[in-house]
């Protein structure tokens, strides 16, 4: 046996004490205001990194030795498993994904401590402290529910292995980028419970959070739309999005944080919706730790293969007792969480933002409600009911209409209140291009009555953005005689915010004309002999022949066949079924022309003895668009987050400050880094 | 006076709400049973009704026979003890994790005049072959009790 699994397990058990000190040496620090008893619950949040870090290196070492004795090596990997896929393995199975998350977790809280080393004095040593609970938490459940250095009582020859179907590259990114996100939402958490506990609740916590809620809503984002073109690729139903439970689980915190996102800028201008932010940030939290609840504990099925096991229980504690402590938070400091301000028109953009939060968290809600519906109607009725795919369809589409709309109408109203004559002048250009591209389009044939709206409202969007930017940067022009194009590229660096938030609109523009693209997907099932041909729409696909092949660790068959467009030749298609021998599966290896229009996407069924094969094919509009649209979002979000010049003055000079004064602890490493400044834009 | 507006919004919102998710339930709804609790009350007319998402079953091993084209495939499922003919009637290739002692949930028709289960989706889970997850911690956790 090697000593690696005993450094490794005594590193994690090490580790919780580190921990768990932390947490008690920061929150009575806190408490007490006694600094070096928070320096030192700080030092202990470094050292539980490094300890954490020692015992995933030993787990990373004990996968690329294939050391197989190790009951996590045995069950995700074997000796033939590339490279690249050992590495990924760490967190491809239950418990290295649980140690992997606590890892995640130890350097966010590092992270922001080195941040912030000179800012938010005040809310640190609580933050570390709730940091450090979620660490015990995660820890604690790794060595006695998911212990990742577990021996089996024999050492196999070789391992399970993993998965055909996962080994493809988006599978070892993916995972990795959806725990991040989730694991990243527990920095703005923890500086909101923060400002609870030391009572600081004005925005500051909220300046802090921004982009420690922006960086894992982005990532998290991209990881789900990430998941969604693997699925595309190679599971060969033609589609990207299944509403499986697992998906929902890391679309329900994103859906929360977008309404937070929103919904912040209201309190940092007016100082209003206090209660209403707290109560988002702690759903977006809720809705991470509830998901991989939801998800790992068995209590409903999902495809992703995740064993059951002993965590249901752990994440059943700490979920109710994550509830009632907020409840209880926010109970007590009731009275100062009131707002400033209040409302002053329904016709304003406040109101606008209100109703967008309402729609987001209605779209959650209608997200929670399938996905836990088993578990529901067993405690109403006694029967457990499952809900698929054309439910969340059915509920989402209009409501994400309704979000649509919304995006480009929230930034035509003006702050505090619209008039009827600015609401006319703001609304004229925009209604009036989406009419005349809904007719055109009609005109065109697209008569689906929800595809039409959501074209038509893709394009006001897009007119109501290109008219914000055209009005910015006439206003430069006129004031600075600086050229129009200078003029937008100033808008966008000097209001960073408010220009970038207008990008990723646009790319949810792009990402809702991908959605929309669905409406029209044409499913079509072919037999084709050598030679033959079949007209679906404008292409003509032809069989011209099939191939076999063989290397040492699968077979493939392989069809060759032709696609014509209006015509003329566009491609070879290439659709295959691969074997592989030692895990005894087959894999469909799908081949698709993509253009932007459509994409043909053809999957080999089978090839009977008589020459003639089966076809799956799907010819789906737009989805190019999804795929375009997820860069632009993570193009867009850059954007937002990179700092802008004033930001970064304010940033030095507070250092300069702070330093000055001698409050900040002196042993943290001096880095470059910036948190959020005073709101921008 | 915004507010009775934002009122009026928020019920607005929330009826109109509760109005998409109560009409669309029915649109996919399918009761979660269990292979012996199907065989058990094969006879209820509700088994052949409704529709079934069924599970708590792995496929016998040998017994799946493929159409010509590697498609749709007959095929048995059993909970360790009974077992069940199954047809898939659906379009999509089957996933690659589909083939012998998979564990697998069906969602489609009872059959119970042939004793058939015609299955339209059909999701696959790899047997781990390391791991304690034995058959019945399966069965257990899928559904711990319930009737028809």
């Amino acid at each position: 046996m090697s000593p690696t699994v005993d450094i490794g397990y005594f590193a994690l058990c090490l580790s919780l004490a580190a921990a768990a000190y932390a947490l008690f040496a920061c929150g009575l620090g806190a408490y007490s205001q006694h600094d070096g008893l928070v320096r030192s619950g700080e030092n202990a949040a470094l050292a539980h990194f490094g300890l954490l870090t020692l015992a995933v290196a030993c787990l990373w070492y004990l996968l690329l030795t294939g050391n197989f004795q190790v009951q996590y090596v045995a069950e995700t990997t074997n000796s033939a498993l590339p490279m690249l896929y050992l590495v990924a393995s760490l967190w491809g199975g239950q418990n290295g994904s649980i140690m992997f998350w606590g890892w995640l977790l130890a350097f966010f809280t590092v992270l922001i401590l080195v941040a912030n080393r000179h800012r938010y004095r005040s809310l640190m040593p609580y933050t570390v402290a709730v940091l450090s609970a979620t660490s015990c938490f995660f820890v604690s459940m790794s060595l006695f529910a998911a212990d990742p250095f577990k021996l089996l009582p024999f050492a196999p020859v070789d391992g399970n292995g993993l998965n055909p179907i996962l080994q493809h590259p988006l599978m070892a990114i993916h995972p990795p980028m959806l725990y991040s996100g989730m694991v990243g939402l527990s920095v703005p958490y923890a500086l909101a419970v923060a400002a609870l506990l030391s009572g600081q609740l004005d925005s500051m916590w909220l300046r802090a959070s921004r982009r420690w809620l922006l960086v894992p809503w982005m990532i998290l984002g991209v990881g789900l739309l990430l998941g969604g073109k693997w699925a595309y690729v190679e599971l060969g139903w033609g589609g990207y999005w299944a509403w499986d439970p697992v998906e929902n689980a890391s679309l329900m915190p994103w859906l929360a944080g977008t309404a937070l996102l929103h919904s912040m800028m209201i309190q940092e201008r007016k100082g209003m919706l206090k209660m209403w932010n707290m109560i988002l940030v702690f759903l977006t939290y809720g809705m991470t730790i509830f998901g991989t609840a939801l998800t790992r504990s068995g209590v409903i099925e999902s495809v992703h293969a995740f064993a059951r096991s002993q965590v249901g229980p752990f994440f059943g504690f700490y979920l109710s007792s994550f509830i009632l402590f907020s409840a209880a938070l926010l109970w007590i400091r009731r009275k100062e969480l009131r707002a400033e301000s209040k409302l002053e028109a329904f016709a304003s953009r406040e109101s606008a933002f209100l109703l967008n939060n309402w729609i987001l968290l209605g779209m959650l809600f209608a997200v929670l409600w399938g996905t836990s519906f088993p578990v529901i109607s067993e405690a109403f009725t006694g029967e457990k009911i499952t809900v698929s795919a054309p439910f969340f369809n059915q509920v989402n589409v209009p409501i994400g209409l309704i979000l649509l709309l919304l995006t480009g109408a929230g930034p035509l109203f003006t702050w505090r209140r619209t008039s009827t004559q600015s609401l006319k002048r703001n609304f004229r250009l925009p209604l009036t291009a989406m009419v005349v591209a809904g007719v055109a389009l009609a005109l065109f044939g697209i008569v689906d009555f929800y595809a039409l709206i959501s074209l038509s409202l893709c394009v006001f969007v897009a007119a109501a953005i290109g008219l914000e930017f055209h009005r910015g940067a006439a206003a430069r022009q006129r004031s600075t005689g600086e050229s129009y194009v200078r003029g937008i590229y100033g808008l966008l660096s000097k209001s960073r915010r408010r220009y970038g938030g207008y990008l990723v609109h646009l790319a949810m523009i792009m990402l809702f004309v991908g959605f929309t693209g669905q409406a029209f997907t044409v499913d079509r099932e072919v037999v084709l002999r050598y030679g033959e041909s079949a007209q679906i729409g404008r292409y003509t696909l032809t069989y011209e022949s099939l191939a076999y092949g063989e290397d040492a660790n699968k077979t493939v068959t392989m069809a060759a066949l032709t696609l014509l467009k209006d015509g003329e030749v566009a491609t070879t298609l290439l659709p295959q079924r691969h074997f592989y021998k030692v895990a005894d599966q087959g894999t469909t290896e799908v081949s698709i022309y993509s253009a932007l229009r459509e994409d043909f996407y053809v999957v080999l069924v089978g090839a009977a003895d008589d020459n003639s094969a089966k076809f799956q094919i799907y010819v789906n509009p737009l989805i190019l668009w999804v795929w375009l649209g997820i860069i632009a979002f993570l193009l867009g979000t850059v954007w937002c987050l990179w700092p802008s010049s004033r930001e970064r003055r304010l940033a030095d000079e507070d250092r300069a400050r702070t330093r000055r004064s001698e409050t900040a602890p002196g042993w943290l490493p001096e880095i470059g880094l910036s948190t959020a400044g005073p709101p921008g834009g | 006076m915004p507010r009775l507006k934002f009122i009026l919004g928020s019920t607005v919102i929330a009826t109109g709400l509760a109005f998409l998710i109560f009409t669309s339930v029915e649109e996919s709804a399918a009761l979660h049973v269990t292979l012996p609790l199907l065989l058990d009350q094969a006879e209820n007319p509700t088994a052949a009704e409704r529709r079934i998402q069924l599970g708590g079953c792995t496929v016998v091993e040998g017994s799946i026979r493929w159409d010509e084209y590697r498609h749709r495939p007959e095929f048995l499922v059993t909970d360790g003890d009974r077992s069940l003919e199954v047809r898939y009637k659906g379009s999509t290739v089957l996933p690659d994790t589909f083939k012998d002692k998979a564990l697998v949930v069906l969602e489609g028709q009872f059959v119970p005049q042939d004793s058939r289960f015609d299955a339209d989706v059909i999701y696959a889970k790899c047997p781990s072959k390391y791991e304690g997850e034995s058959y019945d911690d399966h069965v257990e956790a899928i559904n711990p009790s319930g009737t028809l």
